[in-house]
């Protein structure tokens, strides 16, 4: 996935980023449709799931209080994704490479000029993004079930922790997420229909307090 | 020999011609002016230099290799640091952070963090704020620290006085003249004629794009460099060249 990523950046996203920022949103969207519709063709739209064969950890659970258990591949999964952000906040905060990244992603003109390789710190990043969503989608697919074409509403979600969380901000996204999950599963409460829709709800109304508060809506029309 | 030399360089952006076949040879040690109005190159020029800027045409040679197709973090590894117009530090990242990423790997050259604090010690307080909330000029030691950082053999200063108080580019120039006298080689965009003139060996003045004068600092008379910047009479046929 490493040197999928890598790959991926010096093919499309760099002749893309040429073009501006938002040609790269475009290419990889249209790439996307492409996979989903090769996934298609090559393993039907057939439902799969990892859980069946990654043994008891799918299921195990422990009982906290009399209505409250907490599964055990929930705790995997948030204890991996704390020591992922963990290692993330470290390698962006102390280490070189780290700050070349930072110092690219606010001004690649000027890193060059320091003696930046900005195209490789790009694939580099890419690299590592790419395989931080594998991984996200291992986890996916152990828990749940999966087709072609479920990437779209992952991709959602993922734009709306990140959104929630504040854009640029490492821990901010992890909190988002937190908050993501929490508000669908409390919808889930009222209804079952509900869920995804909770967590949008929470998302527009985080956007409408970040970008203006109340005035945003209430503002005359002229 | 000379240790950077530009060929007949031409710079374009699309159908603009930014730079027209511009040649100059700088010696080890030098300090060469560029002067000249808005819109005359200088900066084009120094980006091309420093391998921010393709040019259309032409050759650049540091120690008599080209260098022209060289992307510009190569440059930087062959020993020329462009302090860019406007700054242009890393917002987020700590006056440190700022400082060591340009670090180059392995040096044992004159500049290091302890040195360059030396002689930006406003710098010393502020070592881990945020660079975008440093004041103008120490915004600007910073980015010539930076430059320093990766132990130049060629400095480019790109109108390093520029939204700066008055009082604050005195301060910057005296740093900047303790740099020039251990033998740095520099080239210097300004616009403040006096301070070039003060500070230089060598002083070029362009206009639209092309080299309208050139000579030693010391010899050139004010009024004939003022006529050259702002193209109002040919300059004298012994120290011109076009």
């Amino acid at each position: 996935m490493i040197a999928l990523g890598y790959v991926l950046h010096l093919t499309v996203l760099e002749r893309s980023l040429k073009s501006g920022v938002l040609t790269p949103l475009l290419a990889t969207f249209g790439l996307s449709i492409v996979i989903q519709n090769l996934l298609l063709l090559a393993f039907s739209p057939d439902v799969r799931s990892l859980g069946g064969s990654t043994g008891a950890i799918t299921t195990a659970s422990w009982q906290v209080t009399r209505g409250l258990t907490v599964s055990a591949l929930g705790m995997v999964i948030l204890v991996v994704a704390l020591l992922l952000f963990g290692a993330l906040h470290v390698f962006l905060s102390s280490t070189r490479a780290g700050w070349a990244m930072r110092a690219t992603a606010e001004d690649a003109d000027a890193a060059e000029l320091v003696g930046i390789d900005s195209r490789g710190v790009y694939a580099r990043a890419t690299a590592l993004a790419v395989a931080i969503a594998a991984l996200g989608g291992l986890f996916l697919a152990i828990r749940s079930v999966f087709d072609p074409i479920s990437g779209p509403t992952q991709l959602i979600f993922a734009f709306e922790a990140v959104v929630i969380g504040g854009m640029g901000n490492l821990w901010g996204t992890l909190i988002g997420g937190i908050a993501l999950g929490v508000a669908q599963t409390l919808g889930a409460q009222i209804h079952p229909q509900f869920s995804v829709m909770a967590g949008h709800l929470l998302f527009l109304a985080v956007l409408i307090v970040r970008f203006g508060g109340g005035r945003a809506i209430l503002r005359p029309v002229r | 020999m000379s240790l950077l030399a530009v060929e007949n360089l031409d710079c374009r952006y699309g159908l603009l011609q930014a730079v027209r076949g511009v040649s100059f040879e700088i010696a080890q040690g030098e300090t060469f002016a560029l002067i000249g109005a808005n819109g005359a190159g200088k900066t084009t020029l120094l980006r091309s230099i420093a391998g921010a800027h393709k040019p259309h045409a032409g050759r650049v040679t540091l120690d008599g290799v080209d260098i022209t197709s060289l992307p510009a973090h190569r440059r930087v590894a062959l020993g020329i640091a462009l302090v860019p117009e406007g700054r242009r530090l890393f917002p987020t990242l700590t006056v440190e952070e700022n400082l060591r990423i340009a670090a180059a790997r392995n040096s044992t050259g004159r500049w290091n963090m302890k040195s360059v604090l030396e002689v930006f010690p406003i710098l010393q307080p502020r070592r881990h704020m945020p660079a975008s909330t440093l004041s103008g000029g120490e915004q600007q030691a910073v980015a010539i620290g930076r430059a320093l950082m990766t132990n130049p053999r060629l400095l480019l200063l790109d109108e390093v006085s520029l939204g700066l108080a008055p009082i604050v580019v005195d301060a910057v120039y005296r740093s900047l003249i303790d740099i020039l006298q251990e033998g740095a080689t520099v080239v210097l965009v300004e616009q403040d004629l006096t301070r070039a003139l003060k500070v230089s060996d060598r002083v070029t003045c362009m206009l639209e794009g092309r080299i309208v004068l050139q000579g030693e600092a010391r010899s050139l008379d004010r009024n004939q460099v003022v006529g050259a910047y702002f193209g109002l009479r040919r300059p004298a046929s012994g120290s011109a060249s076009a």
